[in-house]
């Protein structure tokens, strides 16, 4: 299955290393987020609708050294981490 | 200087006029230990207890019983501000830390031009350092000692940050002691000068002390924050500052923040700027006299 993605609201952000911080502005939440690389981030705050297909290419490219096994599990993790905050949803 | 006899006669009719920091407070109050304690915690302020009734007064305030039922039978004062209530009575006796209290209520809850954090804040050499913490932690301790050792304090309870400049303006009240701390601090700096204690009130018993009257002068003066410290008082813990990472410094000191979320993203930008420039550490503790040079040690930034 291929499922498109948008972003909820608009966010800001700040990038220490690894961490990330995104205050969600629809929600006037604030969020921690680690370890995500930068590939993936400029996807999912394009503001652009997004699929699981272009998920799985901004992973490709940003950890290239995982295996095809860790970059499923990496993005099923993150799919699920970002829905659950509700910074982006399924359309 | 005002005396005893006018800050009292003040208080009962038109009010004393009380500056600190950027807030001019118009207090009213027939009770007696609490004109006492407003003497003897605020009478070094230089532009504290003024009689210019013609400036604006950010908050007009008073503690009396709230009718004739509480006055004389359950014996119990309340806290107004512009005649709203914020808290329930409490005891006639707990007047002292209730007016404190109250203070702190008025700044916290009305006022946005600052980014408010439930944090103390002290400077040297012209730069902040602030210390977000629950209750218990020994943040008021630490703050007393620190004051006295040679730092400014900015503020014991609030933390008030620019939103235009990201600057600490300085709020510096009477810092408040409870229980084993009031004789940790009698003991170590007899010249302290304490208020009147306010026994059994929810904290335990509570007791403030007059500011020193360098951070009184200098209460005009803002500054850049250089450090967030998170202090942790523990039982014969060694004394051990560790960094810690700025995305969890932000989030620890949002969820200390009174208005981060009114503010909406402009208190993010605040906490985003703040964190960004600051250097951020967890910072734990049992040895006052270890804790203090710990303090002394921390590098300038560059």
């Amino acid at each position: 299955m291929n499922l498109n993605y948008c972003l909820t609201s608009v966010v800001s952000l700040a990038h220490w290393g690894k961490e990330t911080v995104i205050y969600h502005h629809g929600s006037a939440t604030t969020h921690v987020i680690n370890d995500v690389p930068s590939e993936v981030f400029a996807l999912v705050f394009s503001g652009k609708i997004f699929s699981d297909r272009d998920f799985s290419a901004s992973i490709d490219k940003g950890l290239p050294e995982l295996t095809q096994q860790e970059k499923g599990n990496y993005l099923s993790i993150l799919k699920k981490q970002l829905l659950v905050i509700e910074l982006i949803e399924i359309i | 200087m005002f005396s005893a006899k006018s800050v009292e006669n003040a208080l009962m009719n038109q009010g004393l006029i009380l500056n600190v920091g950027l807030f001019s407070f118009n207090i009213q109050s027939s009770i007696r230990s609490l004109s006492h304690n407003v003497t003897t915690l605020y009478q070094d302020y230089p532009d504290g207890f003024s009689e210019d009734r013609a400036r604006f007064i950010d908050f007009h305030i008073c503690v009396e019983p709230p009718n004739l039922w509480h006055k004389y039978y359950k014996g119990q004062v309340q806290f107004f501000s512009d005649g709203f209530a914020p808290f329930t009575p409490l005891p006639y006796q707990h007047a002292p830390a209730i007016i404190e209290w109250g203070m702190n209520w008025c700044v916290s809850q009305l006022i946005n031009t600052h980014l408010i954090i439930h944090a103390a804040v002290i400077e040297k050499n012209g730069f902040a350092a602030i210390m977000p913490a629950p209750p218990g932690s020994g943040k008021s301790t630490l703050t007393a000692s620190l004051v006295q050792e040679g730092w400014r304090l900015l503020s014991d309870e609030l933390t008030l940050i620019r939103i235009d400049n990201y600057q600490v303006s300085p709020f510096p009240r009477p810092i408040s002691l409870k229980n084993q701390s009031i004789n940790v601090i009698k003991q170590r700096y007899p010249d302290v000068v304490f208020g009147i204690e306010s026994t059994d009130t929810s904290k335990g018993t509570v007791v403030h002390i007059r500011p020193p009257k360098l951070s009184i002068e200098l209460q005009g003066v803002e500054c850049p924050v250089a450090w967030v410290i998170f202090p942790k008082y523990e039982e014969d813990a060694e004394t051990e500052l560790t960094i810690k990472s700025k995305a969890k410094s932000l989030m620890d000191v949002a969820d200390n923040s009174f208005n981060y979320s009114r503010l909406g993203v402009i208190g993010f930008d605040v906490l985003k700027n703040i964190i960004e420039g600051a250097d951020c550490y967890q910072f734990r503790y049992s040895q006052l006299d270890e804790a203090i040079d710990a303090f002394a040690a921390l590098e300038l930034p560059q």
